[in-house]
Formats: C-alpha cells, sequence, structure tokens
C-alpha cells in the first residue's frame, strides 16, 4: 500500500521534472508578448536603427541634410590630407571657437581622455596604453616632445578629428567641443611628460569653421 | 667610422658570444635584434608590421631590398632624401599615395641597424604564445551558457531510471522463480497499483492535489513570463565577444555607445568605431580573420593592402536588437547615464564577463519602480533648492532623498 503510492509519487515527480525542462524558453527567442500589434505596446512608428522600405538604402537611419550644422555643432572643413595636417602644425594656440582653458574644462577633457585615449595612449601619455601593453598594437608615440616636436593644439585636433596613421577618425563619437577639451588636455600630459609647464597659448583668432563648410560631423 | 665599426664589430661580437639560439644568424645581423623589436614596437609599429602592407609596407625582408645607407636616409629624413631626387624614394612614396612617413631624427645608426636586424630575426617567440592564446579561446567556448543540454540530461537520466525499473523486475520474478510462486510482468504490476490506488481516497487527494499546484503553478509563471524578455540572448550576425572587448581589453563602454550620455538611445556602434582598431588588429584571438572579415565585408576594407575599396557599395551590418522595452514607456538613456549617474552594469549586468550578451534586466515596470524608491538623488551643493529638499526629508520622515520623492512615481513621466 505505502509501497504503491511511493511509486506513483516518483512516476509524478519525474514527469514534472521533464515537463518542466522540456517547457524551458528558447533563449534565443525573444518570448511571448500579450497583443504586441495593438498600438500601445508595439507603436507602428519607425524604430532607431529599423530597416525602412521608405528609403532607397534601406535604413531609416538618416544622414543631417547637405549644408545643415545641427544645433550645438561646429564643422571643421580642413580635409583629410598631409597639406592640411601640414598647415594645422603652422597655426599656434587655440581657435576662439575652441572652449575657454580652465580648470572645468582641462577635467571635462582628462575624463574623455580616458574614455577615448586611455586604452592605446597611455594614462600618462606615453604610448603605453593597456592594449599596447597586452600587445595587442604597437608604435603608439608618447606625447612627449622630442617624439612629436611639431605638435600644436590645432593639430592634435586634426589628428582626433581625421585620425592618422592606423589611428581612425573620432570625429563621429567626439563633438568638436569636447575634442577640444581632450586637446587641452592632452598637452597637459606632454607638459607632464616634458616637466615643464603647461605654456600660455594666445587664443588665435583665425575661427576654425571660418570657411564656407561642405562637411558636418556628427 | 672606423672606430664605429669596430665598435659594431665588437658589439656583434659581444652577442654573438652570449647568444646561443641565434649563433647561426648572429655573424650576420647588422645590429641587436631584441633592442629592435623594442623601438620597432615603440617607433614603427603603428605604421609597419613585419608580414604585412599597413599604412606603410611590410618591413620584413627590408634589407634585401634595399641597402643600409639607403634605409638610414630614408628612415632619419625620408623628405630629404625624396627632395635629393633618389629614385626609389619617389617611387615608395608614389606607390603608397603619398602617405607621408614622419622624419626620426632621434634613431641614431645604430637603432636603425638594430631595426633592421629585427625584420631580418622576425618574431621567433611569437608562435607559443600564440598557441596558447588560442588554447585560452577553446577554454572560453565551451564556457558557455548551455541551457540546451539540460534536456538532453533529463532524457538520460529517464531512460536511465526504466532501465533500472526492469531489471528490478527481473530480479524479482527470478526470486519468484526461486520460491516456485507464479511471476508477473512489469505491466501486471502497475496495474495492481493502479488498481489499488485509484480505490484508496487518500491517493487520489493527494495526486490531484500536485498536479493541481503544478498546473496552476506552471500557468502562473507562463503568464508572468509574457513581455518579460529576461535572458534573451539572440545570436547575432558577428559572434562579437563582449567578454574580450570590455572586459579582457578594459574598452569604455562609452568608447563604443558614445550615445548613452548624449540621448535617449545607446547607439549601436556603426562600422567606423570597429575599424579604429580593426584598421590594425585584423585577426582575432578566438575565431581568427572569419569575423573581423564580416566587418571588412561590410565597410569594404581589403586585408591585403589595408586600405579601403574605392567606390565600395557599404552595408550595414544587421545586428539583433535584445532591449525591447514596449513603445508605450518611454526611457533616456541621457537621464540615467548623466544625471542618475548610474553604471552600465546596474542594469545590463556584468557586461565585461558576457560572451554573447543577453538581456540580464527583466525590464518591468515592477524592477523600475523599485529602483526609483531605492536611489537616492545626489542633492548636495543644490543650495538654491535646500528648502524644498528639507521639506521633502521631513514630510517622508528621512534622511535622504529618492527619485520617487521627486516624482519619480508619476505614470506621466514614462506613460504619455
Amino acid at each position: 500500500m505505502n509501497r504503491s503510492i511511493n511509486v506513483i509519487f516518483v512516476m509524478i515527480a519525474l514527469s514534472a521534472l521533464v515537463v518542466s525542462s522540456a517547457c524551458s524558453r528558447d533563449k534565443s527567442k525573444p518570448g511571448r508578448e500579450f497583443m504586441a500589434d495593438t498600438d500601445m505596446y508595439r507603436n507602428p512608428k519607425v524604430k532607431t536603427y529599423e530597416a525602412s522600405n521608405l528609403f532607397s538604402d534601406g535604413t531609416s537611419a538618416r544622414l543631417p541634410e547637405e549644408g545643415t550644422v545641427p544645433r550645438g555643432y561646429t564643422t571643421y572643413n580642413k580635409p583629410n590630407t598631409n597639406e592640411a595636417y601640414f598647415a594645422s602644425l603652422e597655426k599656434k594656440g587655440y581657435p576662439d571657437i575652441a572652449p575657454k582653458k580652465n580648470e572645468a574644462n582641462l577635467k571635462e577633457g582628462e575624463r574623455l581622455y580616458i574614455r577615448f585615449c586611455n586604452n592605446c595612449h597611455g594614462v600618462k601619455g606615453d604610448g603605453n596604453g593597456n592594449l599596447v601593453e597586452q600587445g595587442k598594437f604597437a608604435g603608439v608615440p608618447t606625447y612627449d616632445s622630442q617624439r612629436l616636436p611639431d605638435i600644436t593644439p590645432q593639430s592634435i585636433f586634426h589628428v582626433i578629428t581625421h585620425g592618422k596613421g592606423v589611428m581612425g577618425s573620432h570625429a563621429a563619437q567626439i563633438q568638436s567641443a569636447d575634442r577640444w577639451r581632450i586637446v587641452q588636455y592632452v598637452l597637459s600630459l606632454r607638459a607632464e611628460l616634458d616637466g615643464v609647464e603647461v605654456e600660455d597659448d594666445q587664443v588665435e583668432d583665425e575661427a576654425v569653421s571660418e570657411d564656407d563648410s561642405e562637411e558636418t560631423e556628427g | 667610422m672606423n672606430k664605429q665599426r669596430f665598435f659594431y664589430r665588437l658589439l656583434i661580437g659581444l652577442f654573438f658570444a652570449s647568444s646561443v639560439v641565434f649563433a647561426q644568424d648572429e655573424a650576420d645581423l647588422p645590429g641587436d635584434p631584441d633592442n629592435g623589436k623594442k623601438i620597432f614596437n615603440a617607433q614603427c609599429g603603428a605604421c609597419h608590421k613585419l608580414d604585412k602592407k599597413m599604412v606603410g609596407p611590410a618591413l620584413g625582408g627590408v634589407a634585401d631590398k634595399y641597402s643600409m645607407d639607403w634605409i638610414i636616409a630614408w628612415t632619419q629624413d625620408n623628405a630629404a632624401l625624396r627632395a635629393s631626387g633618389d629614385k626609389d624614394a619617389i617611387a615608395i612614396f608614389e606607390e603608397y599615395n603619398g602617405a607621408i612617413m614622419p622624419a626620426f631624427p632621434n634613431l641614431s645608426e645604430q637603432d636603425i641597424k638594430d631595426i633592421v636586424a629585427y625584420t631580418i630575426v622576425g618574431d621567433k617567440k611569437k608562435a607559443p604564445a600564440g598557441d596558447a592564446a588560442s588554447a585560452d579561446g577553446v577554454a572560453a567556448a565551451s564556457d558557455d551558457r548551455s541551457s540546451g543540454s539540460n534536456i538532453w540530461v533529463t532524457l538520460g537520466l529517464s531512460f536511465f531510471l526504466i532501465v533500472l525499473i526492469a531489471i528490478l523486475a527481473k530480479v524479482k520474478n527470478t526470486l519468484k522463480v526461486i520460491k516456485g510462486e507464479p511471476t508477473s510482468t512489469l505491466l501486471d504490476d502497475a496495474s495492481v497499483f493502479t488498481r489499488v490506488a485509484v480505490r484508496n481516497q487518500k491517493v487520489i487527494a493527494v495526486v490531484t492535489l500536485v498536479v493541481a499546484v503544478f498546473l496552476l503553478q506552471q500557468l502562473y509563471w507562463g503568464l508572468m513570463s509574457i513581455g518579460v524578455e529576461e535572458g534573451y540572448q539572440p545570436e547575432q550576425p558577428i559572434a562579437f565577444s563582449h567578454a574580450l572587448h570590455a572586459g579582457e581589453n578594459q574598452i569604455d563602454c562609452q568608447y563604443c555607445h558614445y550615445g548613452a550620455e548624449k540621448g535617449k538611445h545607446s547607439n549601436i556602434p556603426s562600422a567606423n568605431v570597429c575599424m579604429n582598431c580593426h584598421t590594425y588588429v585584423q585577426e582575432g584571438s578566438k575565431y581568427g580573420e572569419k569575423e573581423i572579415d564580416k566587418i571588412y565585408a561590410a565597410v569594404g576594407f581589403d586585408r591585403e593592402t589595408s586600405s579601403y575599396i574605392e567606390g565600395y557599395e557599404q552595408k550595414p551590418i544587421k545586428w539583433v536588437r535584445i532591449h525591447n522595452l514596449p513603445d508605450l514607456a518611454y526611457f533616456s538613456h541621457a537621464q540615467h547615464v548623466n544625471a542618475g549617474n548610474i553604471e552600465c552594469q546596474t542594469c545590463h549586468g556584468p557586461v565585461e564577463e558576457m560572451e554573447v550578451l543577453y538581456q540580464y534586466s527583466p525590464l518591468t515596470m515592477g524592477w523600475c519602480i523599485n529602483c526609483h524608491r531605492e536611489s537616492e538623488v545626489d542633492v548636495e551643493n543644490n543650495g538654491y533648492y535646500e528648502e524644498v529638499h528639507a521639506k521633502m526629508k521631513e514630510k517622508h520622515n528621512t534622511d535622504k532623498v529618492t527619485v520617487d520623492m521627486i516624482g519619480g512615481l508619476e505614470c506621466g513621466k514614462c506613460h504619455y
């Protein structure tokens, strides 16, 4: 009598185990939704990054209209050429469009430097970032004035914007005002590596966005 | 010059004497390859590799193509060499579409000879390191979250139990035969048990209760999981590993997802962000060239020449979206990252350990509300609202201001 009850329990426990494991969800599928097609839960609107037949290239993401500049953005129309890079080496100081040199901007520059540059260029700017130390990257220059004697704020800005060598353009990731803040911090690292005070660069009158703009970042 | 030559011979002699492994090659080498490797990694590696074209040409075998004097002249100031009308220099400049190599006046002749020595010797010690890396990769691969194997474990156990029952029945029958009693099959036994059980009301009651509880629980879980996609782990078009990029390489989340602090949406990085590193890193530690080739196919990058293909029709990479918040709820990343100062991992979990990304949080309303009740608002140094904040603390009888006190539970905050 007792034995038969035991057997029944074993059978039930066994079937429960099988059923519950068989019902476990397939993690590669998003799962069930209740009346998801109603307007409340899933609007029939185009979501970020969604494919769309509205445009010939099949994506819903659009570029800004040519010749327009989004609010809060500035343009940088120096092309990615050797000539433009050498020209930026000739210009001393910051353009007046750059954020002022002060403690707050320098601190923000540091925060962004740690996020966007640190992995290769290193905390001290000596080219020994953690990716270099792991041997995944090589040849990252130190910022000191022996290795890079000619760099100026504008050339650093040019390189962040367009990249140089195997370094890619960071214009999409870092907005132009933030790039100037990083320039401030890079120069403070350079001064530290050289063991000198940061020189008080004079603000140059020529604005970077003076010419007619051809391309818009962002 | 003679003195220098003597010194350089002496250096090689010393090296020759001290070295065992490379003894054969050392005699012909122009310098110290170990020192050359150091300089190469610090100064040249950004644009040159030994065996592959990068921004500049592959440097392996450079000593066979050009004379040592030419290499020294080129490295120290290639612009001057080109200006002097050297044909080789102009040819190589034009082959690389006028990509300018900076002058390296700081490198002494001996430094450059060391580098050339390194380009001759190459990375002999590289091979074992590569093996170790791939072994790590395999170990990591088998460490994936494996929910699919559970069902096989269960089936295996069930089969084992059935076999066990059959064996026991056989043993029982054998014993009965020895005792001289009539044998019974497994089915006979089962029907006897069932008949006894069906006649017994207590058994019926217990079985009904168990079955009912089980079904209700399944029903409850089923209903509660509607619209909750916690654990969703779709297969992505590229086997991108957050464990490698965010974990091992320690790349900041917002290096790629830089939109999180700027707007509502935390962006999926466009392929140019991938290319910031993968112009240089052309081989993965786990999948080799296979997965990185998918980025190259999207943007039109030729791995042979390390350059973009002109006129290539670029294709977007179709990543599968994991976090699908219903459209009836509004959520802004910028607010949570900037004002809330919340770590990405608070909601997204230990992404830096995820080989394949999955949804960590349930994204249910209860989950949102709970966090809004518990999260403290930083009201320090906000003199203008000091009085208001003091009154809030008094009203709620607590010493901290939480999100719900400043309207974090209002319906219209998220639903409008």
